[in-house]
């Protein structure tokens, strides 16, 4: 919401945003941006496909009604190759495939988000802070920065199920607080060409404190970055936690996510039960590439409203 | 003239050294901050890991004990020291493990060690010539069909999944064209270089796996030769060899090539931590009992001193690689050094 309102209002030239929202010949910054955006036909599809899924997930349910929870319901249809009433076949505990897509889906995107979320804000608020600071305060926290992205994240991830177990909430927690030390340095970067400029000499001059020039002044002007980091750290997120799914380390029952349903598609694979592993691995896939498109796309959007500027 | 040579080598070497020592103890810096955190988190719960080995309906009396016992009651500070003298000492504690229980943790990793390094290190080549080759045509054959068409697909592999790649390569060529076994043997002995006699002795098994962390590899390093190339070919040095009546092979190889090879060095150093990830699924995948593997197992038996052990070591293994890149890049290029990097 506020990243709409803040690019909105970057595009009405409002002074505070001279140096970081100027706009070529009347044309908003928004819908040069936009121009871009959709002229990159593969990021415009991919944007369709993310909102596709998503409705697939949160809609879909609303008109394809399946029993995703009751074992106890399930057990005759174990392993059904698709046909009546299972348009995809149904999985090793014999709920439907299409339904079950959408009922791991939902926690899948909601899990990704909340823990991309959760990352972005750390991540944000750090990588500014140092950058903004600078001196020795910015090199302790980058060290580290530095020591956290040596260890391989799938790695650091299982210590910590080791360590905690596992539960949605705890799912979450651990993508999140060990996901954001790549976007800290991005945002630093970010932070460490904003400080220096006019405006904000010009605020600061005007007796500006550090926390207006940081809120008011930086945070508006790393937005186009924040939103390319943010669409990275989501597809990173849903990645991470399907990998973990994949592992067996996903979410427990009755709950499931994609990892899960495929890793209990590979078990079963050998034995010929296909509709258990194409479908949710298809999806998977695209969505994850879809990401990636749009997050480039927009990379090279705001790219180009840099160069015109 | 001789002399002059020399006092200007043994000074190079000078800054060399130099550069090579402040690197070293910023590496120290890093596996310093990263065996704290190693000890931080179960320091953090030691009721958890308690629970985790006891069960959870083992009385609070029978967790404090297992507490006091190992010592997890004590103040942070005391139980750093042990660590840090303990790892010092090559001692990462004993496992928790229903199988290895009280086994030293050295001893119950120990094995894994080379067949992931081995794993990891020769998907490096691999990747190494496959990237430098795609990406050099890419860059001498800029914004052709070639250069499009690659581009598109090492995006799409860049974003490719390393269990589902893995997987599909196994439906594929493994289940539908019976190429290559889906799974690795396990191996018969542990020493160093087993794995490599395993691999070359064996090499269809070894295929799939080095192939998917290969694809996982390839994504970044052909995107960074690429461009690398395309800003080596628009440099003074490169038009100067044009006018003096280079023929265009040997502007490219003698002078564009290798400078532009050069930085690859360090973008290996940082692919390091995602090849470690990726061969964690890929071994979990091709039943390759690996440090991957093990980290898996462990996780599963909720081992935390194992698992602590081993991201430990991936990451010191990982620090290594990234020192030994900045350090080997100093060596052959100066320009580096003297400009600065960090």
């Amino acid at each position: 919401m506020s990243t709409q309102e803040i690019l909105i209002d970057g595009a009405s030239n409002e002074p505070h945003l001279a140096d970081g929202g100027e706009v070529r010949g009347g044309e908003t910054m928004i819908r040069q941006m936009l121009r871009v955006f959709s002229a990159n036909r593969l990021a415009v599809i991919s944007m369709a496909y993310v909102i596709g899924v998503l409705l697939f997930c949160y809609i879909g349910p609303f008109f394809y009604h399946s029993n995703q929870t009751d074992a106890s319901l399930s057990y005759q249809t174990i392993n059904m190759p698709p046909g009546r009433g299972f348009p995809l076949g149904a999985d090793y505990l014999g709920f439907d495939i299409l339904g079950r897509l959408m009922f791991a889906g939902r926690s899948s995107l909601e899990l990704g988000f909340l823990a991309a979320v959760i990352s972005m804000v750390i991540g944000v608020g750090y990588g500014i802070f140092a950058g903004y600071r600078g001196g020795a305060i910015d090199s302790i926290m980058m060290r580290f920065v530095d020591a956290m992205l040596s260890i391989p994240g799938l790695f650091l991830l299982l210590a910590v199920i080791a360590l905690f177990g596992r539960s949605k909430t705890l799912l979450i927690l651990v993508l999140g607080l060990f996901g954001w030390f790549g976007d800290a340095r991005l945002m630093r970067a970010e932070a460490i060409s904003l400080r220096d400029r006019e405006f904000v000499q010009a605020v600061r001059s005007m007796g500006g404190g550090s926390g207006r020039i940081i809120w008011r002044h930086i945070l508006p002007n790393t937005v186009s970055t924040m939103v390319t980091v943010g669409t990275f750290a989501m597809a990173g997120s849903i990645l991470a936690l399907t990998s973990l799914g994949f592992l067996g380390l996903g979410i427990p029952l009755p709950d499931t996510d994609w990892g899960t349903m495929i890793q209990m598609g590979t078990n079963n694979f050998q034995v010929g039960y296909w509709w258990q592993t194409y479908p949710v691995c298809l999806l998977f896939l695209l969505l994850i590439v879809s990401f990636n498109f749009i997050g480039d796309a927009m990379r090279d959007a705001f790219e180009v409203r840099l160069r015109e500027r | 003239m001789a002399q002059n040579q020399t006092s200007r080598f043994a000074c190079y070497c000078f800054v060399v050294l130099n550069y090579s020592i402040r690197r070293f103890f910023q590496g120290l810096l890093v596996l310093l901050v990263v065996s704290f955190v190693t000890f931080l988190l179960p320091a953090l719960m030691p009721g958890n890991i308690a629970r985790a080995l006891l069960g959870n309906h083992a009385t609070q009396a029978a967790v404090n004990q297992f507490v006091h016992e190992r010592g997890l009651d004590q103040p942070f500070v005391v139980q750093y020291w042990h660590y840090m003298v303990n790892l010092v000492h090559g001692n990462l504690g004993t496992s928790l493990g229903a199988v290895t229980l009280d086994q030293p943790v050295a001893q119950v990793i120990g094995p894994y060690i080379p067949r992931t390094l081995w794993l990891v290190s020769g998907s490096l080549v691999f990747s190494v010539v496959i990237s430098v080759l795609i990406g050099m045509f890419q860059g001498i054959k800029r914004n052709s069909l070639f250069d499009h068409t690659m581009t598109f697909i090492i995006f799409v592999l860049f974003s490719f999944p390393a269990f589902l790649f893995s997987m599909l390569s196994i439906i594929f060529f493994s289940l539908t064209l019976h190429w290559f076994p889906p799974s690795i043997d396990s191996p018969t002995a542990n020493g160093f270089w087993s794995p490599l006699q395993q691999m070359i002795s064996s090499p269809a098994q070894f295929a799939l796996p080095l192939m998917t962390l290969t694809v996982l590899g390839i994504g970044g390093l052909t995107r960074f030769m690429r461009g690398s190339i395309l800003d080596t070919m628009v440099q003074d040095y490169v038009r100067t060899a044009r006018a003096k009546g280079c023929s265009p092979n040997r502007v490219l190889f003698r002078h564009a090539f290798r400078n532009a090879v050069m930085p690859l060095i360090t973008i290996l150093g940082l692919s390091l931590p995602g090849l470690f990830g990726g061969a964690l699924i890929t071994e979990q995948v091709f039943n390759y009992p690996g440090m991957g593997q093990l980290t898996v197992q462990a996780t599963n038996g909720r081992d935390v001193p194992v698992v602590m052990a081993l991201t430990l070591i991936v990451t010191v293994t990982t620090v290594l690689g990234n020192m030994l890149a900045d350090i080997g890049i100093a060596f052959a290029d100066p320009r580096i050094r003297l400009s600065g990097r960090r």
